[in-house]
């Protein structure tokens, strides 16, 4: 039994910030970050029946925006649109403070990861789903998850150190 | 014992079974190595935390709860030919009548309880009026209605304006909480001049953070499901609010 669409618009509305947070790490800049949730909200109302309550909602949704992003990115090869990703940790205001300064350059650092490793470590470090989940949600085996996560763990300790 | 830095790495995640935990947990209380390695791990992981956690108290854009709560959702596969498209629409037609029913039936006996119930605040006491047989909406409520911008909180008011959108009349709806003494949430369309209030229920109190709203929380499943069973189109964005205000609400030509 699919799950009624008005519970899936609570869901959805409880889940944004966790969605607006992954939508961060994925994409470059924040007007970016929220056009892919609003992109991936349209299409998860579209195909609301598929979610059971088995499964978490949130990796669910993150499965949704991975897709939507992958498109997006291709959509943009295609009209030869280059990222820039300057933009990337502008919320974050006066950066005078030494810790804010240390979230800027993390943040930096995970936005020059390869987009495999990016979504890895933002699925298992930020959002807290285990290997199992990620892999699901990245539709990978689960040594390449691990494989991916161990590749970009090292290449942030190491700018970072 | 040697490990892997996977394997140090799935410790620190805690994705290891409990046997080679424990052979792990041994091997760092011999090794301080292995605990750096760990502690590192681990590190990474709350300054990542902490790099990105920023975005979760962020006040959320109206758009997107606006989009969550109205876009189109559709129930059924593509469907392959006609008489399969008929029953597709007819199995929907009869759902959303079911709905439509239900929630009328649900949204008068509420207005009945939640009125009884109700421990009017000042601003209460005039807010919610009972007419003939319909309910409108007077003192500090109708005013908000009628001036006040969506998602906007206004320091002198105790409502709160969720959304505005048009019903399959043509009339204007607004989604409103008032939060005194006690919250209600309730839907309110435009009828002549004067506030009609379709639905109302009681609702959680917002937050005393009043920039940061759940808005999860903050709108009750009945209220979200008359806003779809009536919704014409999409809600109104602040440019078309604001044009609709200027109007006095009258049905667009």
């Amino acid at each position: 039994m699919a799950v009624p669409v008005e519970q899936i618009r609570e869901q959805i509305v409880s889940a944004l910030p966790r969605l607006r947070r992954f939508a961060r790490t994925i994409a470059r800049n924040p007007a970016d970050a929220d056009d892919l949730v609003q992109l991936s909200i349209e299409r998860a109302l579209l195909r609301f029946e598929q979610w059971r309550p088995e499964s978490r909602f949130e990796s669910w949704m993150f499965g949704i925006m991975r897709n939507a992003w992958i498109d997006e990115v291709r959509a943009r090869q295609r009209h030869d649109r280059l990222f820039l990703p300057e933009e990337v940790g502008e919320n974050v205001g006066d950066a005078t403070h030494e810790a804010q300064v240390q979230r800027l350059s993390l943040q930096k650092a995970l936005t020059a990861l390869p987009e495999e490793q990016r979504m890895a470590i933002a699925l298992v470090l930020i959002e807290g789903l285990s290997y199992k989940e990620a892999a699901d949600v990245l539709d990978v085996p689960i040594g390449t998850l691990t494989s991916r996560l161990a590749r970009g763990r090292e290449a942030l300790q190491s700018q970072l150190t | 014992m040697k490990f892997s830095d996977e394997t140090l790495m799935a410790y620190a995640d805690g994705e290891l079974d409990a046997e080679t935990r424990a052979a792990v947990e041994a091997a760092m209380q011999e090794d301080p190595q292995i605990a750096t390695i760990v502690e590192r791990h681990r590190r990474l992981q709350s300054d990542l935390r902490a790099a990105f956690d920023g975005v979760l108290t962020e006040t959320l854009p109206e758009h997107l709860i606006n989009t969550a709560l109205t876009a189109r959702a559709t129930t059924a596969a593509p469907v392959g030919d006609i008489a399969q498209a008929r029953a597709a629409r007819e199995t929907a037609a009869q759902r959303r009548w079911s709905w439509r029913e239900w929630g009328a039936i649900a949204a008068s006996v509420l207005i009945g309880v939640v009125i009884a119930r109700m421990p009017w605040g000042r601003t209460g006491a005039d807010s919610i009026v009972a007419g003939n047989d319909r309910v409108i909406a007077g003192g500090a409520l109708s005013s908000a209605l009628t001036g006040q911008a969506s998602g906007t909180r206004v320091a002198s008011s105790p409502v709160l304006i969720g959304l505005s959108y048009r019903d399959k009349s043509g009339n204007y709806c607004r989604t409103f909480t008032i939060n005194e003494g006690a919250a209600l949430s309730g839907i309110a369309c435009r009828e002549g001049d004067t506030w009609r209030v379709q639905a109302l229920v009681h609702g959680p109190a917002a937050t005393s953070n009043g920039n940061y709203r759940m808005a999860g929380t903050a709108v009750p499943p009945l209220i979200l499901q008359t806003v779809q069973d009536s919704i014409e189109g999409d809600a109104l964005d602040a440019e078309a609010e604001a044009a609709a205000r200027q109007r006095g609400w009258k049905p667009a030509p």
